[in-house]
């Protein structure tokens, strides 16, 4: 298994954490130098707020940042850069759809499906709006094995009108079949939301083969900066979408009793826009195109087929979801002898960092009857190594913590 | 010595303290830690002066939740329900004398949360 990229462009790798061996990603990723160099470029050559000012440098600003709405669309290959949405995370694209496209478009008694393998981005957003103007929410519910149940989805898909369901479990790592899920919702002429949260980094995603609606990602889980995510919109919903936030920016008129607002995509971003950090996740996306989609998904691939071989064979450990082949980029497990959250105490001791908990699942983790899992989860930056570090250490934990208390210490 | 998981930690983990079903206590509490899903019942017997007579508890969670439950139940036996509702976390953490970082902290003290009654709250 060959390294994908070179560690030290990460400069957190040879910072005060230099040993560390981070197997968090999907909590959020580490950044490249080129990712960094961007944001204190922008502050010290490009600052100047967009769409207004008739100066050169604010022009130059509006164009850089418009440029990058183009450089997000072709990155999950939208086909025009108006479907782009800025917004300051996945968990606010979901809530952005709830509240200017759902509250409006939905009718009372209306249903919304959800799935167990939601996290709570994906759920509490719809049990509110859901209290409020009185629609209904059904379970897609899963296999033991971690996946969709797939039969009966006539009997499912009755009476809902929105769809919203996660394209890789950030618990089970479960990669859902999204292309044949939503052409089926589709011939129910259902609305599909795509929470692309943690696929977005490891394998290319293309809307329009998809047939997503509305699809959601984080900037800083895919090497980008904090602070900023992207709601993609299907263009025929333009015409649905309702204001968000309001104020500055997302107006074309306003009068003291009156306005006119933009169109989408500026419509649904009032106020001054992240600037530099938009600026930032056009430079990331430069750099996974130049490390490419491909190697990253056949990298993510050999990752977690080699650290699910290396788990299974731990004796009295479970590995929670699905075969090594039908996930990606990350590991969830428990086991009776040691509680996750004493096994990521004891892994930072060593300098390996995992995930203990119930990663914002807590309905999920109630469906597979843990308390709590530990979680590994890996970046481009990762290597066989690190896998090696964390497994040779967990099984020196569990050799210990399985002996008979008195011999312990 | 591992400065966590010393010894007195993993006796109470391996033997804890009032680990029981009390039949017929006067108050039940119930808590829960959000950030990690251990949840916590202590159950209490009071007399009339409000005074703890009996106590046990149940749940399932880390060492520290675990032997800090059964440290804690011993503690505030023979005390009254209100005084150890007035229980600062500094005293409990004193009491357990162990190295934890902030997120495990919460997993310490959701015994004291859970007889306070505000289990998602902690104290400035």
């Amino acid at each position: 298994m060959k390294n994908l990229v070179n560690k030290n462009n990460f400069p957190i790798f040879s910072g005060r954490f230099k040993k560390m061996v981070y197997l968090d990603s999907a909590a959020t990723s580490q950044k490249p130098k080129e990712v960094i160099a961007a944001e204190k470029d922008w502050y010290e050559n490009h600052n100047a707020n967009i769409h207004r000012g008739a100066y050169k440098l604010a022009e130059e600003a509006t164009e850089l940042f418009e440029n990058s709405r183009q450089k997000v669309a072709d990155f999950i290959s939208a086909p025009s850069a108006k479907s782009i949405v800025f917004t300051k995370g996945a968990t606010e694209s979901i809530n952005l759809v709830a509240g200017a496209w759902a509250r409006y478009n939905l009718k009372k008694g209306d249903t919304i499906l959800l799935t167990e393998m939601e996290h709570h981005a994906n759920i509490v957003p719809w049990q509110l709006l859901s209290k409020e103007r009185g629609f209904k929410i059904k379970y897609w519910p899963i296999s033991q094995a971690g996946e969709l149940i797939m039969s009966n989805l006539d009997e499912l898909f009755s009476g809902v009108k929105f769809l919203s369901l996660v394209h890789i479990s950030n618990v089970l790592g479960t990669v859902n079949q999204i292309e044949k899920i939503i052409s089926l919702a589709k011939k129910k002429g259902l609305v599909v939301l795509v929470d692309a949260a943690q696929s977005v980094v490891h394998l290319p995603i293309n809307v329009v083969k998809m047939k997503a609606d509305f699809l959601v990602f984080s900037a800083h889980k895919m090497l980008g900066p904090t602070g900023l995510g992207v709601l993609y919109i299907q263009p025929d919903l333009f015409n649905q979408m309702k204001p968000y936030q309001s104020g500055g920016e997302m107006i074309s008129e306003v009068g003291f009793k009156s306005v006119k607002f933009k169109k989408v995509p500026w419509l649904l971003e009032a106020g001054t826009q992240p600037l530099a950090q938009v600026f930032a996740l056009n430079k990331t996306i430069d750099y996974i195109n130049k490390v490419g989609l491909k190697n990253i998904k056949e990298h993510s691939r050999s990752l977690t087929d080699y650290a699910y071989l290396k788990l299974s064979e731990i004796d009295g450990l479970t590995i929670h979801g699905p075969s090594a082949k039908k996930r990606l980029g990350l590991i969830s497990f428990s086991t009776k002898i040691i509680h996750a959250h004493d096994l990521a105490t004891l892994l930072d001791r060593k300098n390996i960092f995992i995930r203990a908990g119930h990663h914002c699942a807590m309905p999920l983790h109630e469906k597979l009857n843990v308390p709590a899992t530990a979680r590994i989860s890996f970046g481009i930056y990762n290597t066989k190594e690190d896998v090696d570090k964390f497994i040779k250490e967990l099984k020196s934990i569990l050799k210990q913590w399985s002996q008979p208390i008195k011999k312990q210490f | 010595m591992e400065p966590t998981y010393k010894k007195t930690i993993l006796r109470h983990y391996n033997n804890p303290s009032n680990k029981l079903d009390l039949k017929k206590p006067t108050k039940v509490f119930s808590g829960a830690n959000p950030f990690c899903g251990d949840k916590l019942e202590i159950k209490v017997k009071l007399d009339g002066q409000k005074k703890i007579t009996d106590v046990s508890w149940s749940g399932d969670g880390c060492v520290i939740s675990q032997s800090s439950a059964s440290i804690f139940t011993d503690m505030i036996k023979g005390k009254k329900l209100a005084q150890i509702q007035k229980m600062t976390s500094a005293k409990l953490l004193k009491e357990l004398d162990i190295n934890l970082s902030p997120a495990r902290r919460k997993c310490a003290l959701l015994p004291l949360y859970t007889i306070k009654e505000t289990a998602n709250e902690e104290e400035e």
